[in-house]
């Protein structure tokens, strides 16, 4: 090798390095603003309902009505770690976490709507799009599922609610009641939410705490997606060997392999979304991806988790209450439907009856999508404000 | 080869000609396998492109959309 081009090779390498830790570097700060825009939503939630957060939010005291918010405010933004986050930052501001269980599930439903539409982009190819179509619903099924089992057994005995305040309560704790461990995120965090909190004061004083909410959820969104996008870019490879050891492997190391993939993109959508080009073309058969998707189901409960360390104070147990819920909720039923072979089986068996049917008329696909996001919860609401 | 055809042919060769017969489809087997995984690492490889691909979402609805629409006309 001459000098030359090892100087090139050098210069190359120095680059690659400066902009790899340049991402790093914006994955912490937008890190820092997740968590500070999760107080915002709490304090300003504080702020606008003077303390009286469930009386704000009674209409959603009907778990059935909670289901409903999550699965409308999920399919909406298409980030089921976004509306987690801001249901954090809520319980934070004092909303029940009793209320706050349904969102939770719903928003695991609202969820399998981004690879479900991803999967119509093989609607030219029939067999292409009934493989796709199968792969993507399994998840629906699945959750859906999930909810008829664990929805009632939580109404009638709060067994996540029960074991979730357990656990937060051994890792929060103290006199100033922050997590454990966690005690300098308040602090480092007050600086952006007095600014935020100064912004919102500035423009309408009269209403500046719904303005530090709104502000808080922009920065949510903003800052999960920015993540997303750049996790995407760094974590590709890692994904990549951990993909390459898990094929062949049995389903639990799919499950784990899901998990750990959608932990390292921050992303539930993004690694069930990249699963379904890859049944669409037949090199992964639907056996192989539900797995893989249902360990979706439990990587993604670390963003919630993450907005948690965010909460100090007296509401910061109820915080991590909600994100321990979400995550045992997910490993609960990951457990219960994948461990039952009865049980496992029935989110594949919808799937691809439904894949079948959808195949031969593409506008059933549609009318599903629609009905079953945006329609049937849409139609439950208005039925539930008639009576 | 018919049944019938079988009925010429002896035991001791019969057996011989089923033992081939189970190592060859198992050996066979054993290729379409190998080729299943290679065809699926090789799938991994491009992860890039599928995360890419799973970025079209609200494309593909309305490409879906037209599709379905283009149907019914």
């Amino acid at each position: 090798m001459t000098e030359t081009s090892q100087t090139d090779t050098d210069n190359l390498l120095s680059q690659t390095a400066t902009a790899t830790f340049l991402q790093w570097l914006g994955i912490a700060i937008l890190v820092y603003l997740l968590i500070s825009a999760v107080g915002m939503i709490g304090d300003g939630f504080k702020g606008a309902t003077s303390g009286q957060a469930d009386e704000l939010f009674q209409f959603a005291t009907n778990p059935f009505m909670g289901l409903i918010i999550g699965i409308l405010a999920t399919a909406m933004i298409q980030s089921s770690s976004t509306v987690t986050s801001i249901i954090v930052g809520l319980v934070a501001g004092g909303l029940p976490v009793e209320t706050a269980v349904p969102m939770v599930m719903g928003a695991n439903i609202g969820t399998t709507i981004t690879n479900t539409i991803v999967s119509l982009g093989h609607v030219r190819v029939d067999k292409e799009f009934r493989r796709a179509f199968a792969s993507a619903t399994v998840h629906d099924f699945f959750n859906v599922m999930a909810v008829i089992i664990f929805l009632p057994i939580e109404i009638l005995f709060h067994p996540l609610a029960k074991i979730g305040g357990l656990l937060a309560g051994l890792f929060v704790g103290g006199e100033d009641m922050s997590v454990k461990g966690f005690n300098f995120i308040k602090p480092a965090t007050a600086p952006v939410i007095d600014a935020f909190s100064n912004i919102s004061n500035m423009i309408a004083e009269n209403v500046a705490s719904i303005l530090l909410i709104i502000f808080g959820i922009i920065i949510i969104f903003l800052a999960i997606t920015l993540i997303g996008k750049l996790l995407k870019k760094l974590m590709v490879g890692r994904a990549k060997v951990i993909m390459h050891r898990a094929i062949g492997k049995g389903p639990i190391t799919g499950i784990f392999s899901g998990a750990i993939v959608t932990f390292l993109v921050q992303s539930s959508s993004t690694t069930t979304s990249l699963m379904v080009p890859l049944a669409g073309s037949g090199v992964f058969r639907l056996k192989q991806i539900y797995p893989f998707t249902l360990g979706a189901n439990i990587g993604t409960t670390i963003t919630a988790l993450l907005a948690a360390t965010a909460i100090s104070g007296e509401t910061a147990v109820f915080a991590l209450q909600i994100a321990l819920v979400h995550l045992l909720y997910n490993t609960f039923a990951v457990s219960l439907i994948y461990g039952v072979s009865v049980l496992r089986n029935m989110p594949v068996h919808g799937a691809l009856w439904l894949a079948k049917v959808a195949t031969k008329r593409k506008s059933i696909a549609l009318a599903y999508i629609l009905g079953v996001f945006f329609g049937i919860p849409a139609l439950f609401i208005f039925i539930t404000n008639q009576f | 080869m018919s049944k019938k055809e079988y009925e010429h042919i002896s035991t001791k060769r019969l057996r011989k000609l089923v033992k081939r017969t189970s190592k060859t489809l198992s050996e066979m087997q054993e290729e379409l396998d190998r080729r299943y995984l290679e065809e699926q690492h090789s799938e991994i490889d491009h992860l890039e492109d599928h995360l890419d691909e799973a970025e079209h979402g609200l494309a593909n609805f309305f490409a879906f959309f037209k599709e379905v629409m283009g149907d019914k006309k």
